[in-house]
C-alpha cells in the first residue's frame, strides 16, 4: 500500500512553544486513519497544518508525493483533500441547496464563471440534487441552513467535505456533540461516503475510532507516541495506562 | 414573469419621459439614473459581497476624468469612444486598486479604500497642468453630435442626454444583474457570509474579489464618463471622500441590501437634495442629519422598511393554514 | 523641530482612536471631528474671554463630554446592527459636524491669537531662536502623554484598559466592567483630542478642514503603526509629522504622497501595520 500523506518531522512553533513536536505520519491510500489524544495534543493544529492555515516551522508535507507545505489552503483543496470542521462551519444564512451548490460548483472550478448565469448549469444543479439525496437532506433543500438541528448541520458539514470528491477526507471530531443515537447514524454515513477514498479522522469518541479505524495514531504533546492497528493499541499498555485507559473511562 | 413585465413598463415609461416631462425634471431623471448606476456598483461591493468602501467615487471620478480630458484634447474622437475610454478606466483602477486592497478585510479595507480615495483626490487637486485642479475642466457642452435619424444636436441637449443615459445606464444595471446571477456573483456572496469556508472549497477568493473590483470599477467608471456629460464640467470633488459619502447615503437611503435599494435611493435622495436646496444652503448639513438618523433607526433604508411592513401585513394573505 | 512639534499633536489623537479601534474594533471617524471641535471651542471662547488658559480647561473637558455622549446614545444603539452600520455611523457623524462647524463658522480660517505669555522666540543653544509657542506645545503634550503613560502602565485602570484591548471578551469574563472601560477610553481619548486642537489653534488656523487633514494623518499613523498598539502609533506620529514637515519644505507638491505612498506600500505588504500583530 503506498501512501497518500506523508508528514516528515513536522514541528510548529508559537511564540517560543512547540504545539508540534517532529511529527512523523504516513497515511496509506484507501485507509481510514483515526488521530487520537487528549485536549490540547495539537490534533487541530495538525489538521490546520496539512491544509495550509499554517505553515510547519520545520519538516515537510507530502500529499501523493507532491509537497504541499506552504500552499494556501484553496490550493491543498483543489490538490485532492477537504476537511470538515470542528465547530460547524457552514453558510448558515444561504439554504441547504444553496450550501450544497457551492460546494460542487467549486469541485467543477466554476466558481469564477460569469459568462453564464448559475441557473443554466444543469450538470451541476443534477449533481447538487444528487448530493442533496445522498446526504438525506432533500427535504430541507429550501430551508436557512442555520435553522437546521445540530444533527443535520453535522450532515450538511460532512457533506460539503464529500461534495468536493477528494480523495483524502479530513474530518475533525465529526461526532462532536451528537447523541448516541446520532453518533451511529454518522458513523455509518462516514462509512459509506467515504468508499473508495482514504479518511484521516480526528475523533474523542472511542466507539467511532474503534468501529470506523484500519489504524490509530496517538498524539500527544504535539509528538506521536504510537501508530497502530485498534486491536495492537488496545493491546499497548503503555498507551492504555497512559491515557487510553482515562479516555476509555471517560467514554463507557 | 411579473419581474420581466415590470421591467418592461419601467422601460417603456423611461423612453417616455421626456415627451411628458420639462427639461427640468428630465435633467433630475437623468441625475438618477446615473447615481443609480453608480450605486447599483456600490451594491455589489456593500450588499452582495458585505465589502464597505470609503472610497469609491475613486472609480467614477476617473471615469469622469477620463472621459472629459478626451473630449477636451482630442476634438476629433467620437463621444462612444470617449465613453468607452471612461469605462476602461473604471476597469483598470478597479483591477490595481483591487489588487492593493486584496489582503485586507473589515476595518483595514474600508480605512485603506479612505486612505487610497484622498491620494488620488489630492493627485487630481495638485496636477493642475493635466486636472485643471481646483477649477476641473469644462468645455465639451458646445460639441455637435450627429444622430442617425435626428440629425445634429450638441452635447448641452439635455433630451439627447438623457436618452444616452438610460440607454447605457439600463445596459449597466442588466450587465449588473447578470453579473449576480453568475456562479462567480454566487461565489461572492458565499465570501460575505462565510469566506473562511469558502476558501476551504477550493476556491480562489482572492481572485474573485479581484474581478469583482475590476467589475464594479468599470461600471462606477461609466457612471463618471455619463455624469460629465450631464453636469457639462469635472473637478477634484467627483474623486472626494463626500462624494464616496453621497453614495453611502443613496444606499443607506433605499437600503443597501438589494438591487432596488440603490435606484429607490438615488430617486430619494435627488429629488430631496433638490427640493432642501431650495430651501437652505445647508442642504448637506441636513441630508448628513438625515443619513445618521436612518442608520440609528431604519438601518434597512426604503427597501428594508417595506419589507418589514409586508412581514408585518403578511397575515392577511396566508390566512389560517400556515 | 516643527516635525516634533506636529508628530506630537498627531498623537494626541491618533491614541485615543487607536485605542477605540483596538478595543471595539470600531474606526471612529468622529474622532478627528472632536479634535476639530476643541480648536472651535477654543476660537469661541476666546472670542468670548480672550483667556485661552481658559479654553485650554474648558474645550477639553467639551470634547470628552461629547465623546462619551457618541458611544452611550448613538455607538451602542447601532451596535446591534452589525459593524457595517457602526462604520457608516461615524462616517456620517464626522460628515455632519463638519457640515454644522461650516454652517455656524462657514468655511474661511479663522485666526486665534497666541497668548501673550507664550508668544515670541526662545534662545535655545548658541544663536537658535525657537518659537516658545511650539515649546509650550511639546512640553503640555509630553506632561499629557507621561500622564497617559502611567495611567496606564501604573494603575488598575490601565491594566483593565490595556487587557480590554488585547481581548474583550476575557476581560469581560474575569470581571471587567468592559462597558465602563470603553466609556472612559472614549472619554480619555476625546478629552486629549480636544487638547490637541485647543493648543493647534494659535499655530496654525481654524477651518473645516481640519478635519480631512487630521484623518488622513491619523490613518497614516495607525496603519503604519497597527491597530491598538500605542507604541506603534507614536512611532508612527513622528515619523509622519517628520515628513509632513520636511514635505512641505522641499517637496512641497508631493509631501502628502509620500505618506499614501507609504501607507500604500504597508498596505499591500505587512498589512497589519508595522507593529500591529497578524490577525
Amino acid at each position: 500500500m503506498t501512501s497518500i500523506l506523508e508528514l516528515s518531522s513536522v514541528s510548529k512553533r508559537f511564540g517560543g512553544l512547540d504545539i508540534i513536536s517532529n511529527v512523523n505520519l504516513q497515511v496509506l491510500k484507501g485507509e481510514r486513519h483515526a488521530l487520537i489524544g487528549p485536549n490540547g495534543a495539537g490534533k487541530t493544529t495538525l489538521f490546520n497544518l496539512i491544509t495550509g492555515q499554517y505553515f510547519p516551522t520545520s519538516g515537510t508535507i507530502h500529499f501523493n508525493g507532491k509537497r504541499i507545505d506552504g500552499l494556501a489552503p484553496y490550493k491543498v483543496i483543489r490538490a485532492g483533500i477537504a476537511r470538515s470542521f470542528q465547530i460547524i462551519n457552514i453558510f448558515n444564512e444561504m439554504t441547504v441547496y444553496e450550501n450544497v451548490l457551492n460546494a460542487v460548483v467549486a469541485k467543477h472550478r466554476k466558481s469564477l464563471l460569469f459568462s453564464r448565469r448559475l441557473t443554466r448549469l444543469d450538470a451541476i444543479r443534477e449533481e447538487t440534487e444528487r448530493l442533496l439525496q445522498r446526504i438525506n437532506l432533500t427535504p430541507y433543500s429550501a430551508e436557512q441552513a442555520g435553522t437546521l438541528g445540530y444533527g443535520q448541520q453535522r450532515v450538511l458539514e460532512i457533506g460539503l467535505t464529500i461534495a468536493l470528491d477528494p480523495e483524502l477526507v479530513l474530518l475533525d471530531e465529526p461526532g462532536a456533540g451528537l447523541s448516541p443515537e446520532e453518533t451511529r447514524a454518522v458513523v455509518a454515513f462516514i462509512r459509506e461516503v467515504t468508499k473508495g477514498k482514504t479518511l484521516l479522522i480526528v475523533e474523542h469518541d472511542m466507539d467511532v475510532v474503534f468501529k470506523l479505524a484500519d489504524r490509530i495514531s496517538v498524539l500527544n504533546r504535539g509528538s506521536i507516541v504510537v501508530t497502530e492497528t485498534p486491536e495492537e493499541i488496545t493491546k499497548n499498555k503503555t498507551v492504555k495506562e497512559a491515557y487510553l485507559g482515562k479516555l476509555f473511562e471517560e467514554n463507557t | 414573469m411579473t419581474k420581466i413585465a415590470g421591467t418592461a413598463v419601467l422601460f417603456v415609461l423611461g423612453l417616455l419621459c421626456p415627451l411628458i416631462l420639462g427639461k427640468f425634471h428630465v435633467y433630475l431623471l437623468s441625475e438618477v439614473i446615473i447615481y443609480s448606476v453608480f450605486g447599483i456598483s456600490y451594491y455589489l461591493l456593500l450588499g452582495h459581497t458585505g465589502l464597505l468602501s470609503f472610497g469609491h467615487a475613486v472609480y467614477f471620478g476617473l471615469g469622469a476624468y477620463t472621459t472629459a480630458l478626451l473630449l477636451c484634447k482630442v476634438p476629433a474622437l467620437p463621444l462612444p469612444v470617449a465613453i468607452l475610454a471612461g469605462a476602461f478606466a473604471g476597469i483598470l483602477s478597479g483591477f490595481l486598486i483591487g489588487f492593493i486592497l486584496l489582503r485586507l478585510t473589515r476595518i483595514y479595507f474600508s480605512f485603506a479604500t479612505l486612505a487610497i480615495g484622498q491620494m488620488l483626490w489630492a493627485i487630481a487637486w495638485k496636477w493642475r497642468t493635466l486636472t485643471g485642479g481646483d477649477d476641473g475642466l469644462t468645455g465639451w457642452s458646445s460639441r455637435n453630435v450627429v444622430l442617425p435619424l435626428f440629425g445634429e444636436c450638441t452635447l448641452s441637449n439635455v433630451t439627447f442626454i438623457y436618452y444616452l443615459v438610460f440607454i447605457i445606464g439600463f445596459f449597466c444595471i442588466f450587465l449588473t444583474w447578470y453579473f449576480t446571477k453568475t456562479p462567480l456573483g454566487n461565489t461572492l456572496s458565499s465570501i460575505k457570509f462565510n469566506a473562511n469556508r469558502t476558501g476551504f472549497l477550493g476556491i480562489n477568493n482572492a481572485m474573485a474579489k479581484l474581478l469583482l473590483f475590476s467589475f464594479a470599477g468599470l461600471i462606477a467608471g461609466v457612471s463618471g464618463s455619463m455624469f460629465i456629460l450631464l453636469k457639462k464640467m469635472v473637478s477634484p470633488s467627483f474623486l472626494d471622500m463626500f462624494m464616496s459619502f453621497d453614495i453611502a447615503v443613496i444606499s443607506v437611503i433605499g437600503g443597501y441590501a438589494g438591487f432596488a435599494g440603490p435606484i429607490v435611493g438615488s430617486f430619494v435622495y435627488v429629488f430631496m437634495v433638490e427640493y432642501v436646496s431650495s430651501l437652505t444652503e445647508n442642504w448637506q448639513l441636513i441630508m448628513g442629519a438625515f443619513f445618521v438618523l436612518l442608520i440609528l433607526f431604519y438601518p434597512g433604508g426604503i427597501v428594508g422598511a417595506v419589507h418589514h411592513f409586508k412581514g408585518k401585513f403578511s397575515f392577511l394573505k396566508r390566512g389560517a393554514g400556515s | 523641530m516643527h516635525g516634533l512639534v506636529y508628530g506630537m499633536l498627531i498623537f494626541l489623537v491618533a491614541s485615543g482612536l487607536t485605542l477605540v479601534l483596538g478595543m471595539m474594533d470600531i474606526l471612529n471617524f468622529a474622532h478627528a471631528s472632536i479634535y476639530m471641535i476643541g480648536a472651535y471651542i477654543c476660537y469661541q471662547t476666546m472670542q468670548w474671554t480672550n483667556n485661552f488658559w481658559l479654553a485650554l480647561l474648558v474645550a477639553p473637558l467639551a470634547c470628552a463630554l461629547l465623546g462619551i455622549l457618541i458611544e452611550r446614545m448613538l455607538i451602542r444603539k447601532v451596535h446591534a446592527s452589525g459593524h457595517v452600520n457602526e462604520l457608516l455611523l461615524t462616517f456620517g457623524l464626522a460628515m455632519v459636524i463638519t457640515e454644522m462647524i461650516k454652517w455656524i463658522y462657514g468655511a474661511t480660517p479663522l485666526p486665534v491669537t497666541t497668548p501673550t505669555v507664550l508668544s515670541g522666540s526662545v534662545r535655545l543653544w548658541g544663536d537658535t531662536m525657537y518659537p516658545l509657542y511650539r515649546l509650550f506645545i511639546l512640553l503640555l503634550s509630553g506632561i499629557v502623554l507621561w500622564i497617559m503613560f502611567y495611567l496606564l502602565k501604573k494603575t488598575r485602570l490601565g491594566i483593565a484598559i490595556r487587557a480590554c484591548v488585547q481581548d474583550g471578551v476575557m476581560a469581560s469574563s474575569l470581571g471587567t466592567d468592559v462597558s465602563m472601560v470603553t466609556m472612559t477610553v472614549m472619554g480619555m481619548g476625546a478629552w486629549l483630542a480636544g487638547i490637541a486642537g485647543v493648543i493647534v489653534a494659535p499655530y496654525l488656523s481654524v477651518n473645516p478642514g481640519m478635519f480631512a487633514d487630521m484623518i488622513t494623518d491619523c490613518f497614516a499613523v495607525i496603519a503604519l503603526g497597527g491597530l491598538g498598539s500605542l507604541a506603534g502609533a507614536f512611532v508612527a506620529s513622528l515619523l509622519v509629522g517628520q515628513i509632513q514637515s520636511f514635505g512641505v519644505i522641499f517637496l512641497p507638491r508631493i509631501s502628502i504622497m509620500l505618506i499614501y505612498l507609504l501607507m500604500v506600500l504597508v498596505f499591500v505588504v505587512k498589512p497589519s501595520g508595522l507593529f500591529g500583530k497578524k490577525e
